[in-house]
């Protein structure tokens, strides 16, 4: 009997689990259906393109001797919104092999026009991505929840949270207001609201918590006492800059935000480790602590510096790719063109070694104090 | 340059013998990147580049970095396969969304007027080559995370099965997957928090923001990375249990 119950039990616990599987696929599914037919909701005007017709029109010399193909598409669609739905459109369209400016059109696009509502426009402005950019978050929720459970549900909740405090606090800085003040106290809620979110109130928690702290204001003295003792930094080869009259302290905040991911990360593995040390072993000495927390701070260190590294090399892949294909040569490159982000790669990277040894020392101070008071209250 | 001198410095002090291994291997990730700009930038086929310097850049980072044995080489199957399949995926996307070449706002900087962007390369290509080669480090970190945990279960406890095994090794995935993406996101915010502050000047409608092609090449890394750094979890768990001496069904 008791073997039935359990695997009746059992059934049931997993087919609830198929079931919450099943309620969210269908969730993800309406929203997809839904941001595919969400023209109506769009005050620019959408068509739909229903014939594409594309020809060669010519051939030009690229930047490196060989043929560059241009093509020419002709453009039919329908309008899907507004006073002017239901009526066919003729565009035409121009782009080249490399489709750097200008870009190509599949018949079945949904684009956006360049008009106002009653004014259908003239040309398209861009394509509707808005479809493919809800699949691909869905997709993440799902997978999140599928494989890694609970915990993936906590990661998506701490994101949304991250996402919403870099929002308000956005919103909050106004043309004139203080960058770097409103960014040190985002950086606090984000740290506060992530490693609660992931690893609950906890005195580890603190300990991280403490340590990523210190470790920020730590690089950020570093950065300060560079800054003034060398050649200052050139700000205007910052990407997007535009008419920004603020980079010093718009880049100021961006350091100090790409690093805190990763400092966190550390923090957290050394903290982790260590309280699980800690509570086995209560009479583990500091300089067993030590050992333990640089062992485990070697083999983060090198992974976490590559990640950042590739996050922050590819971005700058297409950029170099055009500059180097006028001429401008690789060194030069790196000298003239990126110095700001290999500036702030550099940092972030002192940030994750700096990491180690000082959540090695706050952890341990941390448990070794707590362990000894509640010797004492017994 | 300063800043990399310190860098280097502490490496060394705190890193001690095994921090200049992983310096050696940074150094050489960081060379064999510009190599892949350079190759790319000199007309070779974008997506042969991507992948052969993708598998090279695995290689050295678990082979040298941590050495040959069953952990890295189950970690490197396990990318090879993620990566593999996401590439197709994230090449689907890139050509339906179109999101290759120079978004909105770097087309309207100053300097890029007076370049010719007749390269003869696609830049549909390039995006994609971005995409995989960014996620890769995060990859590379889970799927030898997954990999090594795994390994030392089966070394304490070698009476597990592969179940087990692949359960345990879930376990510990779970536990880093939430800080992994975390650093992904602020890695991605930081660099992009200057367009923020650009994008809020310039009067953009939540239209034409939510379908521009510069808040989906941001967003698109971003969530490839986290979906290729859940999904090597499993991949890595499985494989990893499956070469260890003893699991050999």
């Amino acid at each position: 009997m008791k073997q039935i119950a359990k695997k009746i039990t059992e059934y049931v616990k997993k087919s609830k689990r198929a079931k919450l599987y099943g309620v969210f696929g269908l969730i993800y599914l309406i929203a997809v259906i839904f941001v595919m037919n969400d023209a109506w909701l769009y005050q620019t005007p959408i068509a739909k393109l229903t014939k594409v017709e594309t020809s060669v029109a010519g051939e030009s010399k690229s930047t490196r001797g060989t043929q560059e193909i241009k093509y020419k598409q002709k453009i039919r669609g329908v309008i899907l919104n507004g006073t002017n739905k239901g009526k066919i459109v003729d565009f035409s369209n121009e782009y080249t092999y490399t489709g750097m400016l200008k870009q190509k059109y599949h018949k079945g696009d949904k684009v956006l026009l360049n008009g106002s509502e009653n004014n259908v426009g003239s040309s398209i402005q861009c394509v509707k991505r808005d479809t493919e950019l809800i699949i691909l978050l869905g997709l993440l929720i799902l997978v999140l929840m599928m494989i890694a459970g609970k915990k993936g549900l906590l990661t998506i909740v701490t994101v949304g949270i991250n996402i919403v405090i870099f929002t308000a606090g956005f919103l909050k800085s106004g043309d004139d207001a203080d960058v770097v003040a409103i960014c040190n106290k985002m950086v606090i809620f984000f740290a506060i609201a992530t490693l609660i979110g992931l690893n609950g109130i906890h005195r580890k928690t603190w300990a991280a918590l403490l340590s990523t702290i210190c470790v920020l204001a730590m690089i950020m003295g570093i950065f300060d006492v560079v800054i003034s003792h060398s050649a200052e930094l050139d700000y205007s080869t910052m990407e997007y800059l535009g008419s920004i009259d603020n980079p010093d302290e718009i880049f100021h905040a961006e350091i100090l935000l790409s690093g805190l991911g990763a400092i966190m990360d550390v923090a957290v593995a050394i903290a982790v480790a260590l309280s699980e040390i800690v509570t086995k072993r209560p009479e583990v000495t500091f300089r067993e602590l030590f050992r333990s927390g640089r062992e485990i701070g070697y083999d983060i260190m090198g992974t976490m510096i590559n990640v950042l590294l590739f996050v922050f090399g590819c971005g700058l892949i297409p950029m170099c790719v055009i500059r180097m294909n006028n001429s401008v040569r690789f060194m030069t490159i790196i000298k003239l063109h990126i110095p700001c982000e290999l500036c702030r790669f550099f940092i972030e990277s002192i940030g994750i070694v700096l990491a180690i040894p000082v959540s090695i020392l706050i952890t341990s101070v941390m448990m070794k104090l707590t362990i000894r008071k509640v010797k004492k209250t017994c | 340059m300063i800043l990399g001198l310190i860098l280097l410095f502490l490496i060394m002090i705190i890193g001690g013998d095994r921090g200049v291994i992983s310096l050696i291997a940074l150094v050489g990730n960081m060379l064999l990147l510009s190599l892949a700009i350079w190759l790319m930038a000199a007309g070779a086929p974008v997506l042969l580049v991507t992948i052969g310097m993708g598998i090279i850049i695995s290689c050295v980072t678990l082979f040298y970095q941590n050495g040959t044995n069953e952990k890295t080489k189950s970690a490197f199957a396990a990318v090879l396969i993620t990566m593999t399949v996401l590439f197709f995926f994230i090449y689907i996307v890139v050509w339906r969304s179109e999101t290759g070449g120079l978004n909105e706002i770097q087309a309207a900087e100053d300097d890029v007027l007076y370049y010719n962007m007749n390269l003869d390369i696609n830049m549909r290509n390039v995006a994609t080559a971005v995409i995989i080669l960014s996620t890769l480090g995060a990859v590379l970190d889970m799927a030898l995370t997954v990999t090594t945990s795994v390994y030392e279960v089966s070394i304490h406890k070698p009476e597990m099965k592969l179940t087990e095994l692949v359960e345990s090794g879930m376990r510990i995935g779970r536990e880093v997957i939430g800080t992994t993406v975390n650093t992904l996101l602020f890695a991605y915010l930081g660099e992009s928090l200057l367009l923020f502050s650009y994008l809020k000047m310039q009067d953009y409608t939540l239209e034409t923001l939510l379908n521009s092609k510069i808040l989906f090449q941001n967003c698109v890394s971003m969530i490839f990375g986290a979906i290729a750094c859940v999904v090597v979890m499993p991949v890595a768990a499985v494989l990893v249990g499956r070469h260890l001496p003893g699991y050999n069904h």
